[in-house]
């Protein structure tokens, strides 16, 4: 993995939802909003964000029941994700 | 600036143990998926083709409808073969119930015996709750390890 500050990344709750994305396969967007403490809008932002650079996916399964919209991130983002510690690893180590 | 870089690996953690935290199995779970896969052995070793093809689409059915019931209850998926080293879990359990499927279709096949079947069934159930709740704990273990 190559080590690579990534602005977009950096950013605290983006960093958070980064770190949670990049520990599951994906997450409801109501669990990433109760784990940050902040509102829908404010996520929303997030998210758009780092959907904007292709770092994720949204997705709103259709179905029974109150439907749900689930987050994912995609290769380029686990990439950057995993680029972004990887920095942080050696500018601790340095 | 040091200070932080080091808060931001400690957001990571607090992050991964959150998801650690969530990623609790519902106690019905392996043992739901056990038994659709002890039923779906038990129908392709003793079943003719209509028999199989219809167990195959009742059981993959069965199977996305498990997976939905426990992404909303916990408000997150891990697929066990994209799981890192915890996967190892995972990857095994789908290869013992490989092997033990063509051991149960083949006595079926050339001895006619149904017990067998059976027991493997029985076999294949254990075999999922036990390795499953393993890679449930592999799973958050490394989870905590950190970033």
């Amino acid at each position: 993995m190559t080590a690579r500050f990534d602005e977009l990344v950096h950013a605290p709750n983006r960093l958070r939802v980064c770190a949670f994305l990049a520990a599951t396969t994906s997450a409801e967007f109501g669990v990433l909003r109760d784990l940050l403490g902040v509102a829908d809008s404010v996520l929303s932002k997030h998210l758009k964000v780092l959907q904007d650079a292709g770092y994720l996916t949204v997705t709103k399964p259709t179905g029974r029941g109150r439907v749900k919209t689930w987050v994912q991130l995609t290769p380029e983002g686990r990439r950057a994700y995993l680029g972004h510690v990887e920095a942080l690893r050696s500018l601790i180590s340095d | 600036m040091e200070s932080n870089r080091a808060d931001e690996l400690t957001i990571i953690a607090e992050m991964r143990a959150a998801a650690a935290d969530r990623l609790v199995t519902p106690w019905w779970y392996h043992p739901v998926l056990g038994a659709l896969l002890g039923v779906y052995l038990v129908a392709f070793s003793l079943g003719g083709t209509v028999v199989r093809l219809v167990a195959l689409v009742l059981f993959g059915a069965a199977c996305a409808a498990l997976v939905d019931v426990y992404r909303r209850s916990t408000g997150v998926w891990v697929n066990g073969l994209d799981a890192g080293p915890a996967g190892r879990w995972a990857k095994g359990l789908g290869l013992a119930v490989l092997v033990l499927m063509v051991v149960s279709g083949s006595l079926a096949y050339w001895t006619g015996l149904v017990w067998p079947v059976l027991g493997i069934a029985v076999v294949v159930f254990a075999l999922t709750v036990v390795l499953g709740r393993r890679f449930d704990e592999a799973l958050r273990a490394q989870l905590r390890a950190g970033a």
